[in-house]
């Protein structure tokens, strides 16, 4: 009996460090579906959100990550063109992963580092993007997935080819 | 109570089979090291601590590359030779004492892996989760931690070797460079290994850091070289076990201790 306590206090003692090591991490570990780290985890979680909407392809609700006033101009297949240098659906994102959620002294401006492994389906190579993804908020407003990024829609310039 | 067998009816039989010897010596190993809990706690805070600095170190770049990895798989087989290298030396009149009385070499040896392992475990994981915190490693978490934790043990199974070997606490300690620093040289880290002569091909082959920098290499290609992590944990775990018995066989000598 005594034996099964301390063995149960010394599981409890460690999925407590556990838990608040993940939370303290800003969900830098994987924290198994709870609400853990805070706005740093929050900021985690949408950008993984965000690349599995784009690896299934689901473009309208990527969109969704940004300000509602700008989503209709996010042109989301051209922006992966540009990035991988390939049309869209011959793109395979295979890997997700977080490196970095990091948020500035004001609380308001935050960047998540992410890292893709991507199969490229033309010639089946696999390769791999490091993506800086930037959000903003104004105080007591959600986070919004800022243009400012490697993400960002621009026209191509005139004369050229994307 | 039964009162405990003569000396002399113990000696024929001996401490009984090699598993329970194994099952008492580690028990009895684990107080010992729990009852010095200051060495404990510095062992096991180095782990965190090490992991730390290479947060600071490659902070800068925000990403790992292969040096960050490289230094994980040193600062394993590190922790284990560290953890090893005084356990049977400081403890070698007792073993002599008790092999009078039917001692299984064998069991004593696997008693103190048994329990370093336990130790070697909680630093990896402390190690790769301190590093984790501030950079994603790129591969597999669980296998590139077995992958340092095998590597721990192969460090062990070395400290334990020249633990078994030495004649003082100090010699051991003082042994512990010359092991890792030839991790060092012989790696693609010193030269480039293109430019390996055989020799030095063939020696990077036999060491531990050699083979769990492979696991981590082979996890962050872009296509996982599943047949070289394999390749690498098997020569982890195979040099743990050459180690051991290397160990066993260097206790066989007899040793006159005061």
């Amino acid at each position: 009996m005594k034996k099964a306590l301390w063995t149960l206090g010394l599981l409890l003692l460690l999925g407590g460090g556990y838990a608040t090591a993940a939370h303290l991490s800003g969900g830098a570990y994987p924290t198994f579906g709870l609400p853990l780290g805070g706005d740093r985890g929050l900021l985690r979680r949408t950008a993984l959100a965000f690349w599995e909407d784009i690896q299934f392809k689901d473009f309208a609700r990527a969109a969704s990550y940004h300000a509602p006033e700008i989503q209709g101009s996010v042109d989301i297949p051209y922006l992966l063109e540009r990035l991988f240098g390939i049309k869209p659906e011959m793109l395979d994102i295979m890997e997700i992963e977080v490196v970095l959620s990091d948020i500035d002294s004001t609380g308001l401006r935050a960047r998540v580092k992410t890292r893709l492994k991507v199969k490229l389906l033309v010639d089946a190579s696999i390769t791999e993007r490091e993506v800086m993804l930037y959000f903003h908020r104004g105080v007591g407003e959600p986070w919004y997935m800022e243009l400012e990024t490697s993400l960002r829609s621009i026209e191509a310039e005139n004369g050229k080819k994307h | 109570m039964t009162a405990p067998a003569p000396l002399r009816e113990r000696r024929a039989t001996g401490y009984g089979p090699a598993s329970a010897q194994r099952r008492v010596l580690a028990a009895r190993y684990r107080a010992t090291l729990l009852g010095d809990w200051p060495t404990v706690v510095v062992l096991v805070a180095q782990a965190p601590f090490i992991g730390w600095l290479c947060t600071i170190v490659w902070g800068s770049v925000e990403t790992d590359t292969p040096s960050l990895r490289f230094v994980l798989a040193l600062a394993a087989v590190w922790f284990g030779c560290v953890n090893a290298c005084r356990e049977i030396v400081k403890e070698r009149a007792i073993v002599e004492r008790e092999r009078l009385l039917g001692l299984s070499l064998v069991a004593y040896v696997a008693s103190r892996i048994q329990v370093l392992a336990v130790l070697a475990l909680a630093q990896v994981v402390l190690l790769q989760g301190a590093v984790e915190w501030k950079l994603a490693l790129r591969g597999n978490f669980a296998v590139e931690l077995f992958a340092l934790w095998l590597a721990a043990l192969a460090g062990t199974g070395i400290g334990l070797f020249v633990s078994a070997l030495s004649t003082s606490q100090e010699r051991a300690v003082g042994v512990v460079p010359l092991l890792l620093l030839p991790q060092i040289l012989f790696s693609s880290f010193a030269i480039p290994e293109s430019q390996f002569s055989d020799v030095v091909r063939a020696v990077e082959k036999g060491m531990p850091v050699h083979w769990a920098y492979e696991v981590f290499d082979a996890l962050a290609a872009p296509e996982v070289g599943w047949g070289r992590v394999a390749l690498a944990l098997c020569a982890l775990a195979g040099m743990t076990t050459v180690a051991a018995l290397a160990t066993t066989a260097a206790l066989v000598r007899r040793r006159s201790v005061v």
